[in-house]
């Protein structure tokens, strides 16, 4: 039984973007979202998490950096790809200093458009990560 | 074996407890019943990882922690359950969870880890005296060492009490003494390096342990000859830690220091020179 379902810990890592997707993932841990009824923790550790949220385009100084925090999770790991930026590049893309989208990096298995993305959406993309891991 | 079975349920029901009446207090809903077994197998389902130039005895140390603390569980007068424990080996049992944690943050090879382990040992020589005299007044008011049954409530022993509770506050890493596991300075502490299983057990015998001191608390200073009651005072008892922990924010390492050393040191030599004159 893969109980990662019921219990999702999140690590929140940003690679250079904006800092407005990071603002509605703060928001979602407020009374109104609340994350944790679906057992959810914003973990400060890679090594405690289950769910690498990256938000942001990866430049270049983060580049590296993004792949050692996804070795370091222990396995059974989930990556989601947060905003525009993480997704395509956003308004980075193209820049000097853009090093790719975040599946340019490392493996990602879910995507939450927006820019940025509402908290409904996130609570919604992450539910779906979760159904995912049958 | 009953006393440990009541622990470890306790300890599962009382985490949860204590996030749910967080999330309460700031109107959020909170996780629900079966959040921390789910957390639990969870943790015990995934890889250990280890950083290559951590020390490999790093892995055991939740183990013994674990032990000690379920040591401290049977081994515990709970009621009408009769104990086999002294004074002399609970405390040292105490101190060692203790020193366990000191060491998890010294071999695990992490700055938050080394900071953390700094912190636990500052804050162990605050509280250590305060707790270990608590103690002390009880066996020196009713002239034994040997902790079988729970100890009657008695007014002379207030002042141990209140150096107790303070200390216990102190012990558990609970607000505004939660200096050694800040979260938003230095993640988790000792623990940040710890994964999966390790970190599993490491948890659970915090949690174990914080039934096991207000317990303690319980039988020391307010003991009823019912293992519901005793029970359920100690339930009480926590849910009074989680409410200073609520209300308080941190307090700084110095003026934590300052504190122990100018008032609760002093209540606590109080109490037991109190205990002592009482009984000549």
């Amino acid at each position: 039984m893969n109980l990662i379902k019921k219990s999702p810990w999140i690590f929140h890592l940003n690679t250079g973007g904006c800092n407005g997707c990071d603002l509605e993932v703060i928001a979602c841990l407020t009374p109104r979202f609340d994350i944790e009824r679906l057992g959810c923790v914003m973990k400060g550790s890679p090594r405690h998490a289950d769910i690498l949220l990256v938000t942001g385009p990866v430049n270049m100084q983060t580049r590296d950096k993004v792949k050692r925090i996804y070795d370091q999770m222990p396995k059974k790991k989930i990556v989601v790809a947060l905003g525009s930026c993480g997704i395509t590049g956003g308004i980075y893309k193209e820049s000097y200093s853009a090093a790719g989208p975040v599946d340019k990096i490392i493996p990602v298995d879910i995507y939450i458009p927006g820019c940025p993305p509402r908290p409904q959406a996130i609570i919604y993309g992450i539910k779906k990560t979760l159904e995912k891991m049958k | 074996m009953i006393q440990l079975a009541i622990a470890v349920f306790s300890a599962i029901f009382l985490s949860w407890l204590e996030r749910k009446i967080k999330a309460r207090s700031q109107f959020r809903v909170g996780p629900p019943i079966y959040q921390q077994i789910a957390d639990l197998w969870k943790l015990f389902q995934k890889q250990n990882i280890r950083s290559a130039l951590a020390n490999p005895l790093m892995n055991f140390l939740p183990l013994i922690s674990l032990m000690a603390v379920a040591l401290i569980a049977t081994s515990l007068p709970l009621g009408s359950l009769g104990g086999s424990i002294d004074v002399i080996s609970l405390i040292f049992l105490f101190a060692l969870t203790s020193l366990i944690y000191v060491f998890a943050g010294l071999l695990s090879y992490s700055h938050y880890g080394f900071i953390g382990a700094k912190r636990e040992l500052l804050q162990f020589f605050s509280y250590e005296i305060p707790f270990a005299l608590g103690i002390l007044s009880v066996a020196i008011f009713h002239h034994t060492i040997y902790f079988l049954e729970p100890f009657q409530f008695s007014l002379v022993l207030i002042p141990s009490m209140v150096a107790f509770y303070i200390a216990g506050i102190a012990k558990l890493r609970r607000a505004p003494f939660d200096i050694p596991n800040a979260n938003q300075e230095i993640i988790e502490g000792s623990l940040t390096e710890f994964s999966g299983p390790s970190l599993g057990v490491f948890l659970l015998s915090e949690w174990m342990e914080a039934f096991v001191i207000c317990s303690v608390f319980v039988d020391l200073f307010m003991g009823f000859n019912d293992v519901l009651l005793s029970v359920l005072l100690a339930y009480l008892v926590f849910v009074s830690f989680v409410l200073i922990d609520v209300v308080t924010p941190r307090a700084r390492l110095d003026s934590m220091i300052r504190f122990f050393k100018n008032y609760v040191i002093a209540i606590s030599v109080f109490g037991v020179v109190l205990c002592y004159l009482w009984t000549l």
